[in-house]
């Protein structure tokens, strides 16, 4: 049996239902923050807490995010990109917890994520612009580039797909290469870069899923 | 690594879920905190900006009822003024017609004293002056004086006649007193009497008293009218006359 073993394993089957332990480590991560989303709420008021502040000063900032790149109600796509945020941002700090696996050092996860994104691109250009309003954006600037607007598709969700997990992966693999090698202190900074490689990607994500928004309804002015 | 089918929906199922649930709550509750707070914000500062605006309306009313009160004291202290100096002129003149009044008053009287006082030293000179000419004349008149005097009278009687022709008597002598101062003589009484009675072509009654302070000549006394040619009597005259003039 092997001890570090950072590739996904199934752990049960149901029939043919396999649960593998990415699944079941993203559970508990959402365990976790619907736990502290709950805790964090219930004690909403005009008057805000330390904690009601930061959180609403959080909100603020992607609120102003969204409202830079698309000219849209940010609320519209508020509620899904804060979700993509926050589950791959606490995905990438789970690893970091002894025993846990990074639910996002699994291609599947990643490729399901990628696959959110790619769907809500076109599903806010056609509930923005209407079906036929969104699919001529592909003939934007002309027809010729009709093609590479369709090769595009397709190669910038495996892009995103790939890139979060390969950096989940070599971060996870870092750390296990070097604790094999040096012994227990070394790959301490490790982790602490891996922290920061972690929010970076989820941000990443979250920035270009908006960029290709944006990228489907601009053609509209 | 290999591809897992399971995961994968696995995973977007998850997030379907998450989503939901944080939408319940966490999205909504936020969502919700933030719009009410804008919203009172919105709400205060209007509120304040009403305050602020009423305020600056009061403010203003304010302002106004002061200039207004500000005008309409100088108003009435100007009108005061005016009184004052209107009060004040009206005294003045008062006063300044009663100075008038007084100093004509005080003139008026002056120049009656002064009137008295000249007329009594007048009637004084006229007194002194007829007393000064009666004892001359008496100094230097005699009985042929006296008896010329009459002579003249009886020839230049014309004035005298016309005079008591005018008189209306009743009866049929006409009394004459005939005051003399010397004694006349019966000649000579009768002589003018009939000089008299046939001038006047009516019977005269003649009587004859003597009194020296005629000084000379003789007194006619007819009915209410004297006759005057004596020298006490021309006298008199004058200084009556004089007195009149003067």
């Amino acid at each position: 049996m092997k001890i570090f073993n950072i590739f996904p394993e199934t752990i049960f089957s149901i029939g043919p239902v396999q649960i593998t332990d990415t699944v079941i480590t993203t559970w508990f991560v959402m365990a976790a923050i619907i736990t502290i989303c709950y805790l964090a709420t219930r004690k909403l008021s005009i008057k805000p807490s330390f904690f009601q502040e930061i959180l609403e000063a959080v909100f603020e900032a992607i609120e102003k995010t969204i409202k830079d790149i698309i000219p849209l109600n940010p609320w519209l796509v508020l509620p899904v990109l804060g979700t993509l945020w926050i589950l791959i941002g606490f995905s990438n700090l789970a690893g970091l917890i002894p025993g846990l696996k990074t639910p996002t050092a699994d291609l599947n996860t990643t490729v399901a994520f990628a696959l959110i994104s790619f769907s809500m691109t076109h599903v806010i250009g056609i509930t923005t612009q209407g079906f036929k309003g969104y699919l001529l954006h592909y003939k934007e600037p002309t027809w010729i580039l009709l093609p590479f607007h369709l090769i595009a598709e397709v190669t910038r969700t495996v892009a995103l797909a790939v890139r979060l997990f390969g950096n989940m992966l070599s971060g996870d693999m870092i750390a296990i290469i070097l604790l094999g090698i040096v012994g227990l202190l070394v790959p301490i900074p490790f982790s602490l870069l891996h922290i920061i490689i972690g929010l970076i990607q989820a941000y990443i994500f979250g920035v270009l899923t908006l960029v290709f928004i944006a990228g489907g309804i601009r053609t509209k002015s | 690594m290999k591809f897992n089918i399971w995961t994968l929906l696995f995973q977007i199922i998850n997030f379907i879920v998450l989503l939901f649930i944080l939408k319940r709550i966490l999205y909504k509750p936020i969502r919700e905190i933030i719009e009410k707070r804008r919203g009172l914000i919105a709400k205060t500062v209007e509120d304040a900006e009403k305050t602020k605006k009423e305020a600056q309306e009061l403010k203003e009313k304010h302002e106004e009822a002061l200039e207004k009160l500000k005008e309409m004291q100088s108003q009435m202290i100007e009108q005061t003024r005016e009184e004052a100096l209107k009060d004040r002129n009206k005294l003045l003149g008062e006063a300044e017609k009663d100075a008038a009044k007084i100093t004509e008053k005080e003139k008026a009287l002056f120049d009656a004293e002064k009137r008295r006082v000249e007329a009594a030293l007048k009637n004084k000179t006229l007194e002194i002056a007829s007393a000064f000419a009666s004892n001359l004349l008496e100094d230097i008149s005699d009985e042929e004086l006296h008896k010329a005097i009459f002579r003249k009278l009886i020839k230049e009687n014309e004035k005298m006649v016309s005079d008591i022709s005018k008189i209306e008597e009743k009866g049929e002598t006409l009394p004459i007193d005939l005051v003399s101062a010397y004694p006349l003589k019966t000649d000579e009484i009768k002589m003018f009497q009939e000089t008299l009675e046939s001038q006047l072509t009516k019977k005269v009654n003649i009587t004859t008293t003597v009194d020296k302070t005629l000084i000379a000549g003789v007194r006619v006394k007819v009915c209410d009218m004297i006759y005057d040619s004596s020298l006490a009597g021309q006298v008199n005259a004058l200084a009556s006359r004089l007195k009149e003039t003067t």
